[in-house]
């Protein structure tokens, strides 16, 4: 389109909602953090503020209870993708193969992704609750298994990663599925005479398909998985103890509970980096 | 019967089963008493169901309230979402401009932080420097950092699909540009407009970590009162979980809804 003087400043105006957007809820709370990062802003109503340079970085990079939730969090991550990606893939490829699997799984399994994190995290706290949990009762009267996830660590953590698979693997499979969609028919058929098993076809002809949707649905789920917040905040807290304090957790509980806002600050710069960087990595993974 | 359609049944019964007892089990917590609740062994149905615990959980304990407030942030955020994604994808489809592509990919990566990243700095903006706490504005005005991304993206590739000979016959016409958006490209993309819209409200209905700390009391939206009620909950699991049936219809009638384009929302159309 022709663009003169006039046609300039409508260009501009209606960039301007989204550029606002970027500036006051990207931009001014990245310096924001930036400077509080550099100060000692250690408690609430500080007003002696100095620069203290790199302290803050250093701190938190010798924080054993910061390294260790980072550490739980890549743990969680690993896990919780690497299953969703396995599942994905069979639950996907089946639906692939059967039109009514299709047909009857997919309203089934979009429903997990549009309940609330929160209240994903409600439901399991009810399916697992010590003294009712329909799952706890049930483990209880088939194998004997006290589940406590409110005393025991590692049930609690295994708990959050069983809610995290609950709630993504269908979108592994949906992501798996339309990748399928996608390969020209030809090829599958001259599999299907060979007489090759499922379990061949999966790794040998869909897995190599769909290399690239796989790929992308391994970096989504990982930049998703690394951020979880809401269903473990409603399931422990973070608890018992510090079992469950992934780094989002140990975050808002260091800024907006203890207020130690500069090693916060010091704390989300860190993991901004790490999130750009392993994006950055990723897509030139993909681009090739 | 073939061994293959038998695997194809034990996997519907069983992917089935993983999905719809979890909500059956909430659903009939809401439905039962306290003493029903703990019963043992529990009661696989509500004996004594009565839709009590929602009128509690909506007077009680403010749940109309907080639904109210969840309808006007999600409604509103997701209109301006939508209406200012619009116009920066027209903007972004149709000019030629330096910088073009890091304005788009700066729009879009405002979704990759972790939102706890941003947390101490957007209390200190709007409920210390602006004194904006508890406010409905507020979250509107915050939810729109996850909310254009995923508006852009989606309107952005419809925009890419609209010929650009149309521009061109609209301009001979004495069309400007505005003209040529919403009176020509707006009725072609309206479905997509309608998806980012959904879409966007979705995300702005479920939201939890934000509202946690930039409301108190009016301005809590669902999620946020479903977490306030964990203290209290030792007592009111009924109550609780008929807030937690409120919390996930809307989500899940959206999904069943829409259903191939949350996919694509929530892939950001890369897959």
């Amino acid at each position: 389109m022709a663009v003169n003087s006039r046609v300039k400043n409508l260009i501009m105006l209606m960039l301007l909602p989204c550029l606002m957007v970027y500036v006051v809820l990207a931009l001014i709370p990245l310096g924001f953090t930036i400077w509080l990062s550099l100060i000692n802003m250690w408690r609430p109503g500080e007003t002696h503020l100095y620069f203290v340079g790199a302290e803050n970085y250093v701190k938190i990079l010798t924080d054993p209870m910061a390294m260790y939730s980072l550490r739980i969090t890549l743990i969680y991550t690993v896990v919780s993708v690497a299953v969703e990606v396995l599942l994905g893939l069979v639950i996907g490829a089946l639906m692939y193969e059967s039109i009514s699997v299709r047909r009857t799984l997919t309203p089934i399994l979009v429903i997990p992704l549009g309940i609330p994190p929160i209240t994903v995290g409600l439901i399991w706290r009810f399916l697992f609750h010590p003294d009712f949990g329909a799952f706890t009762y049930w483990l209880r009267t088939t194998t004997g298994l006290n589940i406590n996830y409110a005393i025991h660590g590692d049930q609690a953590y295994a708990l959050t990663i069983v809610m995290d698979i609950w709630q993504w693997t269908p979108l592994v499979a949906f992501i798996v599925l339309g990748g399928l969609l996608a390969i020209p028919t030809e090829y599958v058929e001259s599999f299907m005479i060979d007489g090759a098993g499922f379990f061949r076809r999966l790794t040998h002809l869909y897995m190599r398909m769909i290399r690239s949707n796989l790929v992308f649905a391994i970096i989504l789920r990982f930049m998703d998985s690394f951020k979880v917040f809401d269903q473990v905040w409603m399931l422990t807290q973070g608890g018992p103890g510090t079992a469950t304090q992934y780094v989002s957790i140990f975050l808002y509980r260091l800024g907006l509970i203890s207020w130690n806002l500069s090693e916060a600050a010091a704390l989300s710069l860190i993991i901004l980096l790490i999130v750009i960087i392993v994006s950055n990595v990723v897509t030139k993974i993909i681009k090739r | 019967m073939k061994r293959q359609t038998l695997i194809y049944i034990i996997v519907i019964v069983l992917i089935a089963f993983a999905y719809i007892f979890p909500l059956y089990w909430l659903i009939t917590t809401s439905l039962k008493s306290y003493i029903e609740i703990y019963a043992n062994p529990p009661y696989w149905y509500p004996p004594n169901p009565s839709l009590q615990y929602y009128l509690d959980a909506f007077y009680k304990f403010f749940g109309l309230k907080y639904l109210i407030n969840s309808l006007i942030v999600a409604s509103t955020n997701a209109a301006l979402a939508t209406l200012s994604s619009l116009l920066a994808a027209f903007v972004i489809s149709r000019f030629q401009f330096k910088g073009k592509d890091t304005l788009f990919f700066s729009f879009v990566s405002m979704r990759m932080a972790p939102p706890a990243v941003f947390a101490v700095a957007y209390y200190y903006m709007f409920c210390v420097t602006l004194g904006m706490k508890d406010q409905l504005i507020t979250l509107i005005i915050v939810y729109l950092v996850f909310n254009i991304p995923i508006a852009i993206w989606l309107l952005l590739s419809a925009e890419e699909n609209i010929p650009r000979d149309l521009d061109y016959v609209a301009s001979l016409e004495g069309y400007g540009p505005l003209s040529i958006l919403f009176k020509i490209h707006t009725p072609i993309i309206r479905g997509v407009i309608v998806i980012a819209y959904i879409l966007t409200f979705l995300f702005a209905f479920n939201e939890y970590l934000f509202a946690s700390f930039l409301t108190s009391t009016e301005a809590r939206t669902i999620p946020t009162g479903l977490q306030g009620m964990v203290t209290v909950a030792g007592v009111y699991w009924s109550q609780m979980a008929a807030l937690g049936v409120i919390s996930a219809l809307p989500g899940i009638i959206i999904a069943l809804v829409t259903r191939r384009y949350l996919v694509t929302g929530l892939t950001m159309g890369m897959a």
